[in-house]
């Protein structure tokens, strides 16, 4: 039996060696500055058109609540154009521009670990107890590390149950 | 101040107190000496901790923490090579070659007497400082504050990333979040699509421990760091510092703790460039110029009491004009204010016996720093060596029952993780977070007096040039704008040879 296991583990982690080593080799070459431009341009955009919609206003008042706001995504759209401008200038003249390189199994493991913190949230939501929801994600994440030592489980484990009961019996917090 | 000394004293020295710094200095001492985990990290982790304490208690275990940060990271850099804070990385310089020589033990004391001193000369400036500066703050009308935000902003954008426009437009979304929640002036909801829940506006530890907690977990997809075991049978062994050495330890160590304690007063300036600065400071002054990278005594004094130097100073813009010096303190500063206690004079004139013990608490801080360090730098080495795959989930675990005990909300815990997505975005696309910090900090004391002080000139825009000190301020803004466009320019011509 624990031959079986011992070959049913060396099968997955070959298969999850093998996904890994392909994702790897994806990669791509972003311009940053030039990508955080337009999004902030696009942000500051679309939030002046919600900014009447979400704040409102009465015609008698000097400054109303809607003008920092405004103010703060004229400067936003400022800078981004700024921005902008100076990242085409520099591909206009075939400069170097600001890149980064997004690797897709570091993206990949982001995403998982973002969604077992989601996992965490849901079930100590749904069950009402933080040390349940904690306890799920040690174990999650432990497994994400592709973590083999029993003594790791079990000491986060026990450490769900502490921070819960600190919280709990210490501050108060009924989770 | 002499009147608020005794009562001060009386408020700070009890047992609940010592128990706290103490507590604060040990977390905060094996935090920093922990690579990839920031002295920012474990004050955002532990601020909700404070909220239920009152404001001496809980200033005391932050300041704890705090500067016990500045002194932990240099164990990981003395013993491992690795810094554990940014501002380690010059004390590395030194300590490290120190250590190899087999001399470990004279290494990591150096780090600590420098680092005590460096501290409690900050500690001491603050407490004769701060009232002074708090003075001349009161006289500041709303167009001025207005504009010292302005300004504290504009610095922090300018040098925490490689872009002033990048840093602007950072701190611009922590200002628009700011915004969320009722309008200061009318009560009515403001950005709220909907959600009644934000009417109440996001509580700052919340945004926080997405920006800068839960993202830290996220980057251990990139990379998951090694167990780090460090030998601790070294630090017992080894010559100990000469008399010769302490002699020559001085001199870097007063000029470093002025240097460090003037950058600290700067807001966004921080520890990192204090060290740096002392560092060449102290290898111009020295007469063994040549021993500098090679272990030398005066080079890992200069750096450690720089850093610690900051630690006092930063506080002073933060208590007198609610201008945080950086991003920890930043996150102090609502600590402060959950007591009820704003910056500014009345903190020093009504408040003086809890304001008082603050600052002399500090002192404390860094005696029992110094304790600390004497005595159990052997366990923070242990500490150090805790597998990464351990940690990470405990550092969620807190971050979530943090996030939760604030306003006892699942609701928060889905704020937290909408943070840790922008954050992480915002990391791919290499903006920097601390603008952001900042701009959440400051946004409601930005916009209140913006709008005051418009109010008052019935609309007009003139006020902001309306006195000397708007107009010093404006000045102020200009030259580091000016100094930042310049530093670029340059730069790119160096670049093009």
């Amino acid at each position: 039996m624990d031959n079986e296991n011992r070959s049913l583990i060396a099968c997955i982690d070959a298969r999850l060696d093998a996904i890994g080593d392909k994702l790897k080799k994806k990669e791509w070459k972003v311009p940053t500055d030039l990508l955080g431009g337009v999004i902030f341009l696009i942000f500051g955009l679309v939030m002046l058109r919600i900014i009447p919609q979400q704040i409102e206003i009465k015609k008698k008042e000097l400054v109303n609540g809607q003008a920092f706001p405004n103010l703060l995504m004229y400067i936003m759209i400022a800078c981004s154009i700024v921005l902008i401008v100076n990242q085409v200038i520099k591909l206009m003249r075939k400069e170097p521009i600001k890149t980064t390189t997004i690797n897709l199994l570091v993206e990949v493991k982001a995403v998982f670990i973002f969604l077992c913190m989601i996992v965490f949230w849901l079930v100590a939501e749904k069950t009402g107890n933080f040390a349940i929801g904690a306890a799920a994600f040690g174990v999650l994440m432990l497994c994400l590390f592709r973590c083999r030592k029993p003594l790791y489980y079990v000491i986060v484990l026990l450490a769900a149950v502490a921070i819960w009961a600190a919280f709990r019996f210490g501050l108060g917090v009924m989770f | 101040m002499l009147e608020f000394i005794v009562p001060a004293l009386q408020n700070l020295l009890n047992i609940q107190n010592l128990l706290w710094i103490n507590l604060g200095v040990f977390i905060g001492s094996v935090f920093a000496a922990i690579p990839g985990l920031t002295v920012i990290l474990c004050i955002i982790l532990f601020l909700p901790f404070t909220y239920q304490m009152t404001a001496i208690p809980g200033m005391m275990f932050l300041l704890g923490i705090y500067c016990a940060g500045g002194y932990g990271g240099s164990v990981s850099a003395i013993l491992i090579n690795t810094p554990g804070t940014p501002h380690a990385a010059t004390t590395m310089l030194d300590g490290y070659p120190l250590n190899q020589q087999g001399r470990t033990k004279a290494a990591l004391k150096i780090a600590l007497y420098a680092s005590t001193f460096g501290g409690i000369f900050s500690a001491l400036m603050l407490l004769f400082l701060a009232p002074q500066v708090a003075r001349v703050a009161a006289m500041l009308g709303t167009a001025e504050y207005f504009l010292v935000c302005v300004f504290g902003l504009t610095i922090i954008a300018g040098i925490s990333g490689d872009s002033l426009c990048k840093g602007i437009m950072a701190a611009c979304i922590g200002l628009l979040v700011s915004c969320i929640g009722a309008d200061p002036m009318t009560s009515r909801a403001r950005l709220t699509f909907g959600v009644e829940r934000l009417y109440l506006g996001l509580d700052l530890a919340i945004c926080l421990i997405g920006l800068f907690a839960l993202v830290q977990v996220l980057t251990k997809a990139e990379q998951l760091e090694g167990r780090l075991v460090m030998d601790t049978s070294r630090l017992k062994d080894g010559q100990d510092i000469t008399k010769e050495e302490k002699k020559r330890m001085v001199r870097p160590m007063l000029v470093s703790s002025i240097i460090g304690t003037i950058i600290g007063i700067i807001p966004g300036t921080g520890a990192s460039m204090a060290s740096w600065f002392s560092y060449d400071r102290a290898r111009s002054m020295s007469r063994h110029p040549e021993e500098f990278g090679k272990g030398s005594v005066e080079g890992i004094a200069a750096a450690e009491s720089a850093n610690n130097a900051v630690t006092g100073a930063t506080l002073i813009p933060l208590l007198t004009l609610g201008i945080p010096g950086d991003g920890c303190v930043a996150i102090m500063l609502s600590a402060l204010m959950i007591n009820g206690l704003n910056p500014g004079l009345s903190l020093f004139t009504e408040q003086g016996d809890i304001m008082y013990a603050i600052m002399l608490g500090l002192i404390l801080v860094n005696v029992f720093m110094f304790i600390q360090g004497r005595f159990l730098t052997n366990l923070f080495a242990k500490v150090v060596s805790i597998p990464q795959e351990i940690l990470t989930p405990i550092i969620v675990m807190f971050c979530f029952a943090g996030a939760f005990s604030v306003n006892k909300s699942y609701f928060d815990v889905i704020v937290t993780l909408v943070f840790c997505a922008i954050a992480w975005l915002l990391r791919k696309i290499n903006f920097p977070a601390v603008p952001i910090l900042l701009g959440l900090v400051l946004g409601r004391m930005t916009e209140t007096n913006f709008r005051r002080a418009l109010m008052v000139s019935r609309g007009s825009y003139s006020i902001f040039v309306s006195s000397p000190f708007c107009i010093a301020f404006l000045a102020l803004t200009a030259l580091v704008i000016g100094s930042v466009v310049l530093k670029k320019i340059k730069g790119r011509k160096k670049a093009n040879g």
